[in-house]
């Protein structure tokens, strides 16, 4: 009974690794191939693997010399760990949510010049504004507004706050959901601070927090479903939380909530981007510029466009999703990019409120 | 798990002989597994120190820090006792009471055991989404800890001699006064391994408390590390979670040195059972209950899940056979590993038992109160600054595994090591045979239950693990564990459940395995009931 128990195990556990590779058990770098022809990429990717995916799969399609290898994970952990590589970091492209974790890498000299073609393809307030370098090192790929999403039964037509100030106020206590860790968040907060001073911010954010009170949840499509549930009365999220948690429930008129917008210009309302580079330390950086061209490309954002992605795409002629209002129809502050910066002011705002 | 094996190795000390000198290959082999399996200590105190103690001190001495210790400190009272107070009335009703169709309720009792606990926490948090905080984690994790008290203290009842019990009665002493003053006195040393493994479990977990959204020191290295800024701040708050561990371990060795438990009579037989009479039914209605909110809730919950038709935006990275492939690779290639590493140990501290021996034992011990998530980061920590070839590699997470499960392992082979007669190895080399021969014919078929045992706990382990694998696995591949998680952090409860499932149906077999061979190991003890 002993022994054939383990004389099965050990040739099982053989034959198993042996039949089925390494590639099982993935982290296979970046490099080229015995033959030569196929190039690996590795994309440290922030984005949504909803958006992401579709987008690689193309670009494969597109491209059947490279092939991508995707590590995801929070854009600030992987903006993180390109920093701790530093020059032996894996990653080729960075392709993130927001802009202040390219913007801070920028900074620190780790991008390398985003690709002239990919630049050209997108209006350049989505880009990065001039680097440190003098170069302007990430493309915008999409972009994203902060909106309320706001529980129809609990919240009568009319009551629904018109600025992010109002989130605030005592009547909202216990009925306000947020994600305080979440990186889309902190635009929204250095938005506040550019409109109102630091020193207003901290105290709005401070109420806030005491608002949302139990439901300070782990990330926003947490904040999402617990408004659709009536947990929460209402979340402050990105526009396209809403939309993909309203597929996932069976369609639009299925929900108890929907998603609405600050007054006009209100510093609640930020439109923020979503933005890839390519590492400065990258052994790949013709293979990975090609991939950050195919992000701007007609093909990529109309993916972006009818995916279950539902971000805006910003090449010009490229139309939304049916389900989004026109991005032209949208009055967000005018924060620009350069305004959101690397983010950390708004990082350190939200440490002093215990957010983060 | 491993509690329950500790008085079993410790019942038969026969085998032991007296210490000859260790051969200089085994001392080397079990010194170097020491010194690898101690390796992400001392990467947390070199990252400590390149971070500098005024960062350090400014992380420990803010007000999160206190919040932290106070919340991790009151749940680990609360899940603790409650775990304690469950564990040993389920184990004396199982043992020491008439009650009917006891076998069936003590597998009921045991296997949640080999349901994840953030698996239990996502089957709560799905059909009770209101139900966090204090209370949801302390609900979850007494349901899923429980076991781990209930099974060390029904082994020890199996094992005690009830003539003192009846000496008691027979002496005028009352049911509840026999039970407080003999019974609890002679199980004291299994509850209190019991309640250090609930404690060390608490300290560890991740998941459940994400779900749970409670805070505590786990949760908060991982946000620091993984989605945070600052790989100092989970440094700073990492030596604080491992001082509480290294606390409760010290606690219950200290506990532990001072019980006594005396035997009446030579020979064990089979106690007289506490009639219940109409109280049976009473006490079925609370087994009952304790098993429909333990396993009966995730298990229907899970099937619930299956059924809903999958809507999710979010795709999937691994199939569930591709993800079950993973998996299967990752914990046979660990469990080997941890296994591997354990027989040098185990050998030295049985056949040439030492100071030196001891020592290296004891240390190698003190991984238990490392978190999956601290042994993880310091391997990180150690590849970006001496290995970058391991980073990202299959290399690194196995070796986190081998690390984190290397005391369950131990604890198994040397049970094993333990119960050979150490004379048949004497017995092999006067009969001229080489060391290398006796090693492979004689020793190592004698260690093979042992060996099997902690294959098979470090496989089940490894199958439920999340906290490290986060972490660590490498890009592209997603283990059930992972898959899993990044559904229910979506929130997609059904695309989640097949994955979960997955997971429940592979820890379960090893699970099995190992049942039955402490069944066998303990009726083996035992005189004939």
């Amino acid at each position: 009974m002993r022994r054939p128990l383990l004389a099965v195990v050990v040739p099982v556990c053989a034959i198993a690794v042996g039949a089925t590779g390494c590639s099982a058990l993935g982290g296979s770098t970046g490099g080229s191939s015995a033959d030569g022809k196929t190039t690996t990429i590795t994309l440290y990717n922030g984005q949504h693997e909803q958006t992401t995916q579709d987008l690689v799969a193309a670009f494969e399609k597109q491209n059947p010399s490279i092939k991508v290898n995707i590590r995801s994970d929070d854009e600030d952990a992987l903006a993180q760990q390109i920093r701790q590589e530093g020059a032996k970091s894996p990653a080729d492209v960075f392709y993130t949510e927001n802009s202040p974790a390219l913007e801070s890498l920028q900074a620190s000299g780790l991008l390398a010049p985003a690709s002239g073609a990919a630049l050209a393809a997108v209006p350049a307030k989505y880009d990065s504004p001039a680097g440190g370098s003098g170069g302007r090192d990430w493309v915008g790929v999409s972009a994203r507004v902060s909106v309320m999403v706001v529980n129809t039964g609990q919240v009568p037509a009319g009551q629904t706050p018109t600025t992010v100030l109002q989130l605030a106020d005592p009547k909202w206590k216990g009925r306000i959901a947020l994600a305080g860790g979440e990186t889309d968040l902190q635009p929204v907060v250095t938005s506040v601070a550019k409109a109102y001073g630091t020193a207003r911010a901290d105290q709005w954010l401070a109420a806030l927090k005491a608002n949302a009170a139990s439901h300070m949840v782990p990330d926003n499509e947490t904040v999402t479903s617990d408004v659709d549930r009536g947990q929460a009365a209402i979340g402050l999220v990105d526009n396209y939380y809403w939309y993909r948690q309203a597929v996932q429930d069976g369609g639009i008129g299925k929900t108890h909530s929907k998603v609405a917008y600050f007054a006009a210009g209100d510093p609640g309302y930020v439109l923020d981007v979503s933005g890839a580079a390519v590492l400065k330390s990258s052994t790949h950086k013709a293979a990975a510029e090609k991939f950050q061209e195919f992000l701007t490309s007609d093909t990529a954002q109309k993916i972006i466009a009818t995916s279950d992605s539902f971000e805006y795409p910003i090449r010009p002629g490229v139309a939304a999703n049916s389900e989004l209002p026109p991005l032209d129809t949208l009055h967000p502050n005018s924060i620009t990019v350069a305004d959101l910066g690397d983010g950390s002011t708004a990082v350190s705002l939200l440490q002093k409120a215990q957010l983060l | 798990m491993d509690a329950a094996v500790a008085p079993v190795a410790g019942a038969s000390q026969p085998s032991r002989i007296r210490p000859r000198r260790p051969p200089a290959v085994l001392l080397a082999l079990a010194c170097a597994v020491a010194a690898a399996v101690l390796l992400p200590v001392v990467f947390l105190g070199i990252e400590a120190a390149h971070t500098g103690w005024p960062q350090v001190s400014r992380v420990l001495f803010r007000s999160l820090t206190a919040r932290l210790l106070t919340d991790t400190v009151e749940l680990a009272l609360c899940v603790t006792a409650l775990c304690a107070v469950l564990g040993t009335a389920a184990a004396y009703t199982t043992e020491r009471t008439d009650l009917p169709l006891r076998r069936m309720w003590s597998t009921l009792i045991v296997v949640p055991l080999a349901i994840p606990d953030f698996i239990v926490g996502y089957t709560w948090s799905s059909i009770a989404p209101s139900l966090h905080g204090l209370t949801g984690a302390v609900l979850v994790m007494t349901l899923s800890l429980n076991p781990l008290v209930y099974l060390p203290v029904a082994a020890a009842l199996r094992n005690t001699d009830p003539g003192l019990e009846e000496a008691a009665r027979s002496l005028g002493l009352g049911p509840w006064a026999v039970f407080r003053r003999v019974t609890l006195r002679q199980v004291r040393p299994a509850l209190l391994g019991g309640c250090l493994m609930v404690c060390l479990a608490l300290l560890a977990e991740y998941g459940a408390f994400e779900i749970m959204r409670f805070q505590t020191f786990t949760t908060e290295i991982f946000t620091q590390f993984e989605v945070g800024f600052s790989a100092s701040t989970a440094c700073a708050l990492s030596i604080v979670l491992v001082l509480l561990a290294l606390a409760v371990l010290a606690g219950q060795h200290y506990a532990n040195g001072r019980a006594r438990v005396a035997r009446a009579s030579g020979t064990r037989r089979p106690p007289v059972r506490h009639r219940l009479g109409l109280h049976a039914v009473w006490v079925t209605l609370g087994a009952a209950a304790l098993a429909v909110l333990s396993l009966g809730v995730p298990v229907a919950t899970l099937g619930y899940w299956l059924g809903q038709p999958d809507t999710t935006t979010l795709p999937a990275i691994a199939s569930v056979p591709s993800a079950t492939v993973t998996t299967l690779l990752y914990a046979l290639l660990a469990a080997a590993a941890a296994t591997v590493l354990a027989v040098p140990v185990a050998l030295l501290v049985e056949r040439h038992r030492s100071p030196v021996a001891v020592l290296l034992e004891r240390g190698t011990l003190i991984v238990q109160g490392l978190p999956g998530m601290v042994i993880a980061m310091s391997l990180v920590f150690f590849a970006e600054r001496f290995a970058f070839g391991l980073y990202q590699s299959p290399v690194l997470m196995i070796a986190a595994y081998a690390v984190l499960f290397f005391p369950l392992a131990l604890v198994s082979v040397r049970a094993s090591a333990a119960q050979a007669p150490a004379r048949l190895e004497q017995l092999g080399r006067s009969l001229g045979r080489r060391p290398a021969a006796v090693l492979l014919r004689v020793t190592l078929p004698l260690l093979a239950p042992g060996i099997a045992a902690g294959f098979c706990v470090v496989f089940l382990s490894v199958v439920t693990e999340l906290t490290a694998t986060l972490v660590l696995l490498p890009a592209g591949v997603r283990t059930l564990a992972t898959q899993f998680w990044a559904f229910q952090n979506d929130e997609s409860y059904a695309a989640a459940a097949p994955y979960a499932a997955a997971m429940v149906a592979l820890a379960v077999i090893p699970g099995y395995l190992l049942g039955t061979w402490f069944d066998r190991r303990s009726s083996d003890n035992r005189s004939a009931v």
